[in-house]
């Protein structure tokens, strides 16, 4: 085999080195390693799951995506900073491996299976990179091509999920005999829709039972579809499309990534490419292709990485800042934005009567909605892919500040009325909802460092006794628990304002009192 | 001008040697034509006319192996004349001839090693590869296989000052005839076992002049200058060597009678390590007193440290970047 092949270099592992203990061995074999390749990179010893991805990563950033924006900033140590322009804008150089989230959060979503949109302009390479993830999975170009979606007015449900076979419907005495030409599409482990929002409605609604439930059905015939990684393009996510896309098919939607615009600094590198009439899809080396098991494991690894307890616990205080609504209700579980949503109310009206609070602090005030169990649960898929991407086994509170803007991209609405955004200095956060998230998470875990949350939460301790279990508790203790607990309420009730977090921990208490209260009864009544 | 064997190659491959050219200029859009000319003709074609004096058949196969390693190497700014270090032309012109029945054998093999071996020892400071090169000219004609120019490779690598390769080579070396591993170490071929023996067992000990380096090795330096160290280094002692912590940067010191070399440590190599320091060395104004012996280290007095470990005696000061480490016994 010549050394010498055009795309086909992989960055050498480990793509992610790290100083750990090792027990030192020095081997004569590294006198011979360097820019001559003796051995075919087939003999090798298969790579750690992990570094695989990564090696992906780095092929894609360093031959695929041209012009790479590297806005997933990891430090270590001092980073040198610029203040730029009028509006002071700060530009970082980081200080340790930063990543595109354009290319990374894809590879994520690869990795977990998940569902990821790419919005941007026309020609910014959003069908381009979707092609490249099925080409990782195996599939040959032309196959990955075919099976891809194109959204258009007409599209029917036939066109995306199959046809009834013309012979059964003559000759068919019930519907259990009619069978269907399904799509090839449906059985890939890497689906992809192209335009997603020109599919009309009654279409959409096809598509997100197959998005939704994994399974597409006509004609009662079902065909279950194996788990796969989604990409959805989109030139423009907030209606410009031909049809609305319905809120249940975008709520599916795990991630969203933008395409950057380009930098005509690499302009060279595209002369290039259409001189020599290289596309990167066709060259991907066969050592980043992942098979289905390796998938498989890739997912198993993923789920587990730890989550550990200070890190969650401030993913808990972040996502319990924005659902409350103290004038939506009567009842203490009903002071809720999704009441006034269900109900209808108007939303001004809705707020104008929350002047209990100060609006400029209370970043529950800045958003429309609050996170459901699905957003929380992607945050966690997603924190921890990156974790294992970056090598590690565990959760860092700087991988939940990466992914979490592109997880609640158009999730976690915000209310652009809100004083928050008038002042001049948020103005940027009213079109840069990914920089607004980020700022939303920074200042939640300023609160809960002010709050001394790490080592003062008596609910956190309360729930802990919990969920040691009831065994062998005694009625005594339980009564102790009890009046615990109701201090607690009436302690935390003294400040009369109530915020998020206090009406998560409310709600907890509630719910622990109700928990002892059952087994008091219960052990009254032996 | 190249000799006819080159010529003769080069247009029996015309069409597969364009063929890389193109797509090297693609990867590599300021690739340097004339560079890799230069290459073909100063270098490639020695290592042809070599090969053709032993095996004409192999010069073909020969060309095309060298065009594609020397296409990488030039590329890469590694050979060639406008190339960031001279080693790679030196070591194919200078070991082409002795090498050269190897090389017809397995011609990307033996030309990738060599190119790879002096890329390598050229990226560690203090290494000398001249001397390597040197050295591997009468051994590399005795070498009867690939696998035992490696091994040879490696103990020259090591005496060339690779230190971290001492064990490792001198384990291989037990597969090499002992009048091959007699003439890498420069002893008489019948002393081979106990000169090896007496290796494994005293790293300051020179087998070439039958004696310890009582002065050591003097390693480091400042990172503005070159060197390894932002801070004056502080020091413990592990098995292997010395561990150094340099602001907030870690490196592992190894040295023995043929060099020194500074290596990537941890903070838990660190914190594992020993400081234990050296109570039979005395400071004077210009350096160090062990038992008999004067050690040389210009540093003040004042703060002058001494560390001893398994590796020997490390003499480091919180005003100097540099470390010296001799042996505990002279």
């Amino acid at each position: 085999m010549s050394p010498f092949n055009l795309f086909q270099r992989l960055s050498q592992a480990p793509t992610n080195p790290r100083a750990e203990p090792v027990a030192r061995s020095f081997d004569v074999a590294e006198l011979y390693e360097g820019p001559v390749q003796l051995h075919d990179p087939g003999d090798a010893a298969p790579l750690a799951l992990d570094e695989k991805l990564r090696q992906a990563y780095f092929w894609i950033v360093n031959n695929a995506i041209i012009s790479p924006h590297y806005d997933i900033e990891y430090h270590d140590g001092p980073s040198a900073s610029f203040s730029v322009g009028d509006t002071r804008r700060t530009l970082t150089l980081p200080s340790a491996q930063s990543y595109s989230s354009y290319v990374l959060l894809p590879l994520l979503t690869f990795a977990t299976r998940r569902k990821c949109l790419f919005v941007g302009g026309p020609g910014r390479g959003k069908t381009a990179s979707a092609i490249l993830m099925g080409v990782l999975a195996g599939y040959p170009v032309r196959e990955v091509r075919r099976a891809m979606q194109h959204g258009h007015p007409q599209m029917t449900i036939a066109d995306l999920l199959g046809n009834p076979l013309p012979a059964d419907l003559v000759a068919a005495q019930d519907m259990g005999q009619i069978r269907i030409a399904w799509r090839n599409w449906l059985g890939m482990r890497v689906k992809i829709i192209d335009e997603y929002n020109r599919i009309p409605t009654r279409t959409q609604s096809a598509l997100l039972t197959v998005m939704g439930d994994n399974y597409a059905e006509i004609l009662n015939q079902v065909y279950e579809c194996p788990e796969s990684a989604w990409y959805l393009t989109a030139n423009d996510d907030r209606g410009g499309g031909t049809y609305q896309v319905i809120e249940a098919l975008r709520d599916r939607i795990d991630v969203v990534v933008q395409a950057l615009a380009f930098n005509p600094r690499f302009l060279d590198e595209m002369l290039l490419r259409i001189e020599q009439n290289l596309r990167p899809e066709e060259l991907v080396p066969r050592e980043i292709i992942f098979s289905e098991a390796e998938s498989e494991q890739m997912m198993a690894q993923i789920r587990a990485v730890d989550v550990p307890d200070d890190v969650r616990r401030r993913i808990e205080f972040f996502s319990s800042q924005f659902e409350l609504m103290e004038t939506a209700g009567a009842q203490f579980e009903y002071l809720t934005k999704d009441t006034v949503r269900l109900a209808g109310t108007d939303w001004a009206q809705a707020t104008a009567a929350d002047s209990g609070r100060d609006r400029m602090k209370d970043l529950g005030c800045q958003t429309r909605n609050g996170l459901s169990v699905r957003n929380l649960g992607t945050l966690l898929v997603y924190a921890k892919a990156l974790a294992w991407f970056r090598g590690n086994q565990a959760v860092v509170l700087d991988d939940v500040r990466q992914v979490l803007p592109f997880v609640l991209n158009d999730k976690l609405q915000p209310d652009l009325d809100a004083p928050f955004f008038a002042l001049p200095e948020n103005a940027a956060y009213r079109s840069d909802r990914l920089s607004w998230l980020r700022w939303l998470l920074d200042a939640s875990n300023a609160e809960y460092d002010r709050l001394d949350l790490d080592r003062n939460d008596p609910v956190g301790e309360l729930s802990a006794q919990f969920a040691r279990g009831l065994d062998g508790v005694t009625e005594r203790e339980t009564r102790a628990r009890l009046t615990r607990i109701e201090r607690l309420v009436e302690e935390r009730v003294k400040g009369r304002k109530l915020y998020g977090h206090l009406y998560d921990d409310l709600l907890k208490l509630k719910y622990l009192h109700q928990r002892y209260t059952n087994y008091l009864h219960w052990l009254r009544a032996r | 001008m190249v000799s006819s064997v080159l010529a003769g190659a080069l247009a029996a491959r015309r069409s597969l040697f364009n063929q890389r050219v193109a797509e090297a200029r693609h990867r590599w859009p300021g690739f340097d034509t004339a560079a890799l000319s230069a290459f073909l003709t100063q270098t490639l074609d020695p290592v042809c006319v070599a090969v053709a004096d032993v095996d004409a058949a192999a010069t073909l196969a020969v060309a095309e192996a060298g065009f594609d390693v020397g296409l990488e190497l030039v590329a890469q700014g590694l050979a060639g004349p406008a190339a960031r270090l001279p080693w790679v032309d030196a070591a194919w012109q200078q070991l082409a001839t002795p090498a050269a029945a190897l090389i017809a054998r397995a011609p990307l093999q033996v030309l990738g090693a060599l190119s790879n071996a002096v890329v390598r020892m050229d990226s560690v400071p203090g290494v000398r590869v001249p001397d390597w090169i040197a050295a591997m000219q009468p051994l590399a004609a005795r070498c009867t296989s690939g696998a035992q120019l490696r091994a040879a490779g490696a103990l020259c690598a090591w005496q060339a000052g690779m230190v971290q390769l001492r064990e490792a080579a001198l384990a291989q070396s037990t597969q090499l005839p002992d009048d091959l591993v007699a003439e890498a170490l420069g002893v008489a071929g019948g002393q081979v076992d106990a000169v090896r023996q007496q290796l494994q067992r005293e790293r300051w000990w020179n087998p070439r002049t039958q004696a310890v380096e009582a002065q050591g090795q003097l390693l480091g330096g400042f990172t503005g200058l070159g060197g390894p160290f932002a801070a004056p280094p502080e020091l413990r002692a592990s098995a292997l060597g010395f561990i150094a912590r340099s602001g907030e940067r870690h490196h592992l010191l190894l040295a023995d009678a043929f060099g020194a070399v500074v290596l990537p440590a941890s903070a838990a190599e660190f914190a594992a390590a020993s400081a234990v320091p050296a109570r039979a060395a005395v400071v004077d104004a210009q350096g160090v007193q062990i038992g008999a012996r004067h050690v040389r280290f210009a540093a003040p007095d004042e703060g002058l440290q001494m560390m001893t470990g398994p590796a020997g005696i490390a003499i480091h000061s919180p005003y100097s970047h540099h470390v010296r480490v001799v042996p505990e016994v002279a």
